[in-house]
């Protein structure tokens, strides 16, 4: 490398090469991905709302994020939004994750894939029916299977278990679905762990536990960063789901969620296109601050260092 | 340690890898499975192992029937061909790996570890990771953590084809030298004739899962039971072509086209000369260059090998491999006369491959 790519460069007239190659991409994440940002910030400097309409709104700087930060409720939602997005990544998107891969590479490959394969069975269910199946499943009586099937058998008081446990609900709506896609990723990581290693480390007399912790999760780093880092900020931005069991009655309003009933949808019919676009902007914000920690945190860098093999 | 193999076989769903192998190991004995990819060494060498479990059959360890023993309790070490290193960890790291394991302490790691690191020359380099190190190195490495746990059984799986020739010449020597002096007990498996004649004790020549003959170098060499032991065994390969049995006034000849005949000796005379037609072998360095005596043909190739030079002629309508003194300065279209050895020749029969001298 070098000089004389420099030198071919040079030859050539007009835009350099590499922008024709990336301008498709370029345009996809300008016009999908960096105008919509440009856009919410924008808008979540004035007080648009459906009162204001599109002419009659005003600049208002700063003042709907520091509404924001004097409001009584947003600890609220943003503890919840915290603690949801942590526990779902915890114990689904990643450890559901991990286990339901590690236990479907280890057992025939026939059951294996049939397993997952049951896995992705949400995922390709549309979001209203899967929802309205777990409404179902913990309704109040008469509807309500769990309460037909082992409460009322057990000769115990039936309840409406989404509103009695609507933090465990949303944790598990979220995370049945989520957990597949760290599955997929997972079991292809660990399947290209090469056969030697294992044998090597089998012999080594690593037990399960050993193999995992030593060998298993070290081979499978890279994918592990990519889903807690990319899980996290879609556990952050997604509300379909919740919107569909709770619409945030019983605690369950996140801050994607609150961030969508002010913009879109509440009961006054007043559309706070405004004060909506700053809380996104919020977890905009948030959303890239974690994204760096992350990246910095497993020096995601590592994986994008020059190719080895001119240093061979 | 001792070993013995016991109609050992393994099937793949249904497709059968390894087929009824009977073979015994002796203590500190070095032993070579030798066979073309495929054959079925790795799956045996996995079933010695404890990775894969025998269809049907049995491993015996000092007589003790192992076959349900995992791979952690058979004292054995394993190298191979990819060497296997754990990427993430240091060369200290990949080498006390078993140590760690047991929560053996940190002393006796860094004591066991040297100790190994000497034996293999790979002192310096504690602190690399893999990825730092040469193919021989990471080999050396790879040596230092199957030593370290002290097994009573070495198992290697083609662990120089990954080298450049002239490390895989050394390495040969070196590992044969350190199994010497360590004395464990050895299996080698390869699929490099010259690797196994040179390393081995004794050799396991393995086709298609089946064991065809299980004997020290010298016979394999010299005395091969069959057509498919002779092809593969020697280098440059043995000369193999059909010829007809003659027999006049009680002498016996191998007709080999175009009027030439060679005589048969005694002391190779085929068991069934009914046979008519059979195949001949004779060895590129039993045929030589005479003077006058001979038989009349002329060069078509020479390929300059250094210590050799191999000639390629006809003699019949058969095309010839040979080798002679460089020194002759023999050149393509040059005119020469041909004197098999005709007491180092071989005889098989074309339909099943059995020879016709040795089985
Ligand atoms: N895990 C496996 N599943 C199915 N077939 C296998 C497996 N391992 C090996 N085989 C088959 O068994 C035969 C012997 O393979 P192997 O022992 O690896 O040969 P070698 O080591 O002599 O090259 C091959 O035909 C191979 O395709
Ligand atoms: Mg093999």
């Amino acid at each position: 490398m070098g000089k004389e790519t420099e030198e071919i460069r040079k030859i050539k007239p007009g835009r350099p090469d590499w922008f024709w190659f990336l301008f498709p991409s370029l345009l996809l994440i300008v016009l999908f991905f960096f105008l919509p940002i440009v856009i919410t910030l924008i808008i979540s400097g004035t007080n648009m709302s459906s009162t204001t309409g599109f002419h009659a709104w005003k600049w208002v700087g700063l003042n709907n994020f520091r509404k924001i930060a004097i409001l009584p409720e947003t600890a609220d939602h943003f503890w919840l939004t915290v603690k949801y997005v942590a526990v779902t990544l915890a114990f689904f998107n990643i450890g559901m994750a991990l286990v339901v891969s590690i236990i479907t590479t280890h057992i025939s490959r026939g059951t294996g894939f049939f397993f997952r394969a049951l896995w992705l069975l949400p995922r390709i269910t549309p979001t209203v029916t899967y929802v309205m199946m777990w409404k179902f499943l913990g309704a109040n009586a008469p509807y309500g299977v769990f309460n037909q099937l082992i409460i009322q058998p057990l000769g115990l008081a039936p309840q409406n278990w989404v509103a009695a446990s609507s933090f465990l609900f949303i944790v598990l709506v979220n995370g049945y679905i989520g957990a597949s896609f760290g599955m997929i990723i997972f079991t292809s990581a660990i399947e290209a762990i090469p056969k030697d290693i294992t044998i090597a480390s089998l012999v080594d007399g690593a037990s399960m536990l050993q193999r995992i912790r030593y060998v298993i999760l070290p081979y499978i780093k890279w994918p592990l960063l990519f889903v807690t880092t990319y899980q996290t900020l879609s556990l952050m931005t997604s509300f379909e789901q919740i919107m569909v069991l709770t619409d945030g009655q019983f605690n369950t309003e996140v801050w994607s969620l609150w961030a969508y009933h002010k913009a879109l949808q509440n009961y006054w019919g007043n559309f706070q296109w405004g004060f909506g676009n700053a809380l996104a902007a919020v977890l905009v914000v948030v959303g890239i601050i974690l994204g760096i920690i992350y990246l910095r945190y497993f020096k995601f860098n590592e994986l994008v260092q020059d190719p080895k093999i001119e240093s061979l | 340690m001792k070993v013995d193999l016991i109609n050992l076989t393994k099937k793949f769903m249904g497709i059968t890898a390894v087929s009824s192998i009977n073979l015994d190991i002796k203590d500190g004995e070095f032993v070579a499975f030798l066979g073309p990819s495929g054959c079925g060494k790795t799956t045996t060498l996995l079933m010695i192992s404890g990775i894969y479990k025998p269809t049907t059959g049995d491993i015996l360890f000092e007589g003790e029937r192992v076959n349900h023993f995992p791979p952690k309790d058979r004292d054995i070490g394993m190298v191979f061909q990819s060497y296997a290193l754990y990427p993430h960890m240091t060369v200290y790291q990949n080498l006390v790996f078993s140590l760690m394991l047991k929560r053996r302490p940190k002393d006796e790691m860094k004591a066991e570890a040297k100790r190994v690191a000497d034996i293999m020359g790979i002192g310096t380099l504690l602190n690399r990771k893999p990825g730092q190190l040469s193919g021989g190195q990471q080999q050396r490495v790879a040596l230092g953590r199957a030593l370290i746990k002290q097994p009573k059984l070495l198992l290697f799986d083609e662990p120089l084809s990954n080298l450049d020739a002239r490390l895989r010449i050394s390495m040969r020597g070196e590992i044969k030298k350190l199994q010497n002096n360590l004395g464990i007990t050895s299996i080698y498996v390869t699929h490099d004739q010259i690797e196994a004649m040179t390393m081995a004790d004794r050799i396991a020549v393995i086709k298609d899962g089946i064991l065809q003959a299980y004997t020290v170098p010298e016979e394999l060499h010299d005395k091969p039971k069959t057509l498919f032991i002779a092809e593969f065994i020697g280098n440059p390969p043995m000369n193999l072509f059909e010829v007809k049995l003659l027999s006049e006034k009680g002498s016996l000849y191998a007709d080999l086209g175009k009027g030439v005949k060679i005589g048969i000796p005694k002391t190779r005379t085929p068991k069934d000369t009914q046979k008519g037609v059979i195949k001949m072998g004779i060895r590129p360095q039993d045929l030589h260059a005479g003077k006058d005596k001979g038989i009349k043909t002329v060069i078509e190739l020479v390929e300059p090998m250094g210590r050799d030079d191999l000639i390629v002629c006809q003699l019949g309508d058969k095309d010839i491999h040979f080798l002679t003194d460089p020194g002759l300065k023999l050149k393509t279209g040059n005119r020469i006369n041909i004197l098999p050895d005709m007491e180092k020749s071989q005889f098989f029969e074309i339909e099943t491959g059995k020879s016709l001298l040795w089985a």
